[in-house]
């Protein structure tokens, strides 16, 4: 049996697809580019209303029939493709924080270009996370070159897949450029991306001119595009997980339309990161037990639309690596894996998404390899049933240890963690000065980046990569970037 | 329970039992100077303001309450009129997230609770541009202006606007308190602005010291 964590039954997922369907037919979304809003409007099914425009359900599932099923991305470094569809559980490492967390001063500092290089590294041998995400956002490069900067940094210096979006509609091309440099072109980077791009709708129903625009753009080059709608119950949308849900899935399908009304077949993914307002403290609360539940639901409204899934729950909003935050991320990454979302965000994040540990980044990094374990069914073959075994080892005294079965077999069937999650002796835990799980990953990251080596990368590709960076760079009154060598 | 006093009142709006505070007013109205009754109402928001902040209440309470008030205020409004009284207010506030960014959660959250604490507030909501800051600075004459940025990108438009009022020859006519998520005190120090407020109850403490309203 496949584990799974469910919520919702099939006549319950209905009721809120059927919701989704009967909200956009009756008050629609807001549309704020002119020239995306024109497109839409003139599809059949589709009614212009000043700002708004209403989406009947026959027009919805035209544009949900030629949304592809599957969405495949690409390392740089390797053939075969990271699968988005059905059952596949991905991580992706937290992002596009301002923060990172330093646990000698108030908790946190800016984070800086070399604070990002550094993360990447970590996050590129971090065995069970898939994507990488140029989690900060530097403070020391001018504000409206972070976001591309990014994606050159992260994908110079790892070649897992990058996630993040653009901030606006002029990064946007900024970033296509690096990635296509990378790439080795425009065809290249649309037929194996090796990265995506978000855009977040505003909730209450709301596609802003950059996410329409974006959306448009992205479809345009047939790239892949996670949809974000971040509704808050209680402040962006109804208290009742339900009603959430329900408009959460209208911002979702109302983005779709603009990319499958632009180009039919435009990759996209279901996503989002429901959750609710803390109605003491008024923080968009990030690891609710309610954001998992949603979470879980995500999971099935999206494969009930045949559509690959995404989800921001993974977050935690604990001030510091502590117990609180091992229980937040650990319970939700779990819960998203056993719910088979197809892509899991938030490993490395702390207070709401505001703040990345370097160190909790390794330490969730154990806890995505063991979620991974646990959606592995529990194999009942006859060979892992050993009744054969238990014949001939179950009456003696020796024991199975010596068995040839347990050498054959324990390297698969246990998930084996790192140092990092200590299950050692007393004596080496004191041998190695009694640290916790952070002192532990502290030391696991300073590991990391002494044993760096700088991968190998085309240099023809990477000198374009440099000069359209350098260039957007001078455009914003910045002449020598930070870093632009790998190493 | 019937309102048979000032402190019931009190207790009434607490409570959110909206039909029984206007009932009030209008009797009241018929025995008493409007701005008694507006005092009393006033001592009504400020205790809801108190539970809120010592975790007892929460926001959408907090919410109700104000807008309780606000209508309760608007029965009283042609009566202060006539007697040519003037409701003292703690003062005026424009608000907004600035242009550019459309996370507008944080800002209405310190609108409302400004609004709670007895502030006119004016809430511009999201997306708001530099001339729109200031015509509305001019027009209301605010004391305080509040700008919301949550994009390391849009932060650099709370510095385009504090510029933008100064050009306008305000900047001595209003204090600038600025926040969000990527906001701190060292960018208000940068930009020029008066202070930085780290959430609603930092706004409103912030906003207080500014007006000279001492807590
Ligand atoms: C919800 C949300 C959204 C929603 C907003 C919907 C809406 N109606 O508001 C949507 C989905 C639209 C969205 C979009 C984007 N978002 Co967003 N979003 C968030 C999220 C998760 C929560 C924000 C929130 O509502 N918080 C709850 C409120 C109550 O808290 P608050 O806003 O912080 O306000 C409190 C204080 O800051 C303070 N305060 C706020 N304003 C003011 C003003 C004054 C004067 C004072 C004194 C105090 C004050 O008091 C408030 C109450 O306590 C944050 C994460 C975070 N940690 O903040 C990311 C976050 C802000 N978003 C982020 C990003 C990157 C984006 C996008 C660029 C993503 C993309 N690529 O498309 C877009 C940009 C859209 C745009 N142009 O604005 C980043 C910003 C990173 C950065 N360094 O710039 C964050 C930090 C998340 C992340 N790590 O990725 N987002």
């Amino acid at each position: 049996m496949q584990p799974r964590l469910t919520f919702l039954n099939d006549m319950e997922l209905d009721r809120i697809i059927d919701g989704a369907f009967e909200v956009l037919a009756r008050v629609g979304v807001h549309i704020g580019s002119e020239r995306v809003m024109d497109i839409v409007a003139s599809q059949p099914g589709a009614q212009r209303d000043g700002e708004r425009v209403t989406l009947n359900r026959d027009l919805v599932e035209r544009c949900l029939k030629t949304c592809p099923a599957e969405i495949r991305l690409y390392r740089q470094d390797r053939d075969e493709p990271i699968v988005l569809a059905g059952d596949e559980v991905n991580f992706v490492a937290g992002s596009t924080v301002p923060y990172i967390y330093d646990p000698s001063s108030t908790g946190l500092r800016e984070a800086t270009s070399r604070d990002l290089v550094n993360h990447t590294k970590v996050i590129d041998r971090c065995d069970y996370i898939d994507l990488q995400s140029g989690s900060f956002v530097p403070s020391d490069v001018p504000k409206p070159i972070v976001s591309a900067y990014r994606y050159y940094l992260a994908l110079l210096y790892s070649p897992k897949p990058m996630f993040s979006g653009a901030f606006g509609t002029d990064d946007i091309a900024v970033i296509w450029g690096v990635m296509s440099a990378l790439a080795g072109g425009d065809r290249e980077l649309s037929e194996r991306p090796l990265a995506l791009l978000c855009v977040n709708p505003s909730s209450p129903l709301g596609l802003t001119e950059v996410v329409a625009e974006n959306a448009a753009f992205l479809a345009e080059k047939n790239f892949p595009m996670l949809m974000i709608p971040i509704p808050l119950a209680g402040g962006s949308s109804p208290v009742t997980l339900a009603g959430t849900l329900v408009q959460h899935t209208a911002e979702n399908l109302a983005t779709l339309v603009v990319s499958q009304t632009v180009r039919a077949g435009a990759p996209v993914i279901f996503g989002g990161g429901p959750s609710i307002m803390d109605m003491r403290k008024g923080t968009a609360c990030q690891a609710a037990s309610e954001a998992i539940m949603m979470g879980a639901a995500i999971s099935q409204i999206a494969k009930r639309l045949n559509l690959p899934s995404s989800t921001n729950t993974g977050r935690a909003d604990s001030k510091c690596v502590d117990y609180q935050a091992g229980e937040e991320s650990g319970s939700a990454l779990t819960s998203m894996a056993l719910a088979r979302i197809n892509l899991i965000r938030g490993s490395g994040t702390l207070e709401y998404a505001n703040v990345v540990s370097t160190e909790k980044l390794l330490i969730d990094n154990e806890i995505c390899g063991m979620a991974k374990r646990l959606i592995r069914p529990i194999d009942t073959g006859d060979e892992a049933l050993a009744l054969d075994v238990i014949f001939e080892r179950g009456t003696t005294t020796t024991g199975f240890l010596s068995s040839p079965h347990t050498l054959k077999w324990f390297k698969s069937e246990f998930f084996l963690p790192s140092d990092i999650i200590d299950r050692g002796q007393r004596r080496e835990f004191e041998a190695q000065g009694s640290k916790d799980a952070f002192g532990r990953a502290q030391a696991g990251v300073q590991q990391i980046l002494a044993e760096y080596e700088p991968r190998q990368i085309d240099t023809e590709r990477k000198r374009e990569a440099d000069r359209i960076i350098a260039a957007y760079a001078k455009q914003h009154g910045m002449d020598q970037l930070p870093v632009t060598d790998i190493g | 329970m019937p309102i048979e006093s000032d402190a019931d009142v009190v207790e009434a709006v607490c409570e959110l039992r909206e039909d029984e505070v206007l009932a009030w007013v209008g009797e009241q109205l018929e025995l008493r100077p409007p701005l008694e009754i507006a005092d009393a109402l006033a001592a009504g928001l400020e205790q809801l303001g108190a539970r809120f902040a010592d975790g007892r209440y929460f926001i959408p309470e907090l919410v109700m309450g104000g807008e309780i008030f606000a209508k309760a205020i608007e029965l009283l409004t042609p009566a202060l009129e006539a007697s040519g009284s003037v409701l003292k207010k703690h003062g005026t506030v424009v608000m907004g997230t600035v242009k550019g960014d459309l996370h507008d959660l944080g800002q209405n959250l310190v609108s409302v609770t400004l609004a709670a604490a007895g502030f006119e507030v004016i809430n511009l909501g999201c997306d708001v541009a530099p001339e729109r800051f200031v015509a509305e600075v001019e027009r209301t004459g605010a004391q305080v202006v509040g700008l919301s940025a949550l994009l390391t990108t849009t932060m650099q438009m709370q510095a385009e606007i504090v510029d933008a009022l100064a050009a306008a020859g305000l900047r001595d006519r209003v204090r600038i308190l600025i926040g969000g998520a990527v906001a701190n005190q060292r960018w208000a120090d940068e930009i020029g602005a008066d202070a930085y407020g780290a959430d609603a109850i930092d706004a409103l403490d912030k906003v207080k010291a500014l007006v000279g309203i001492n807590t």
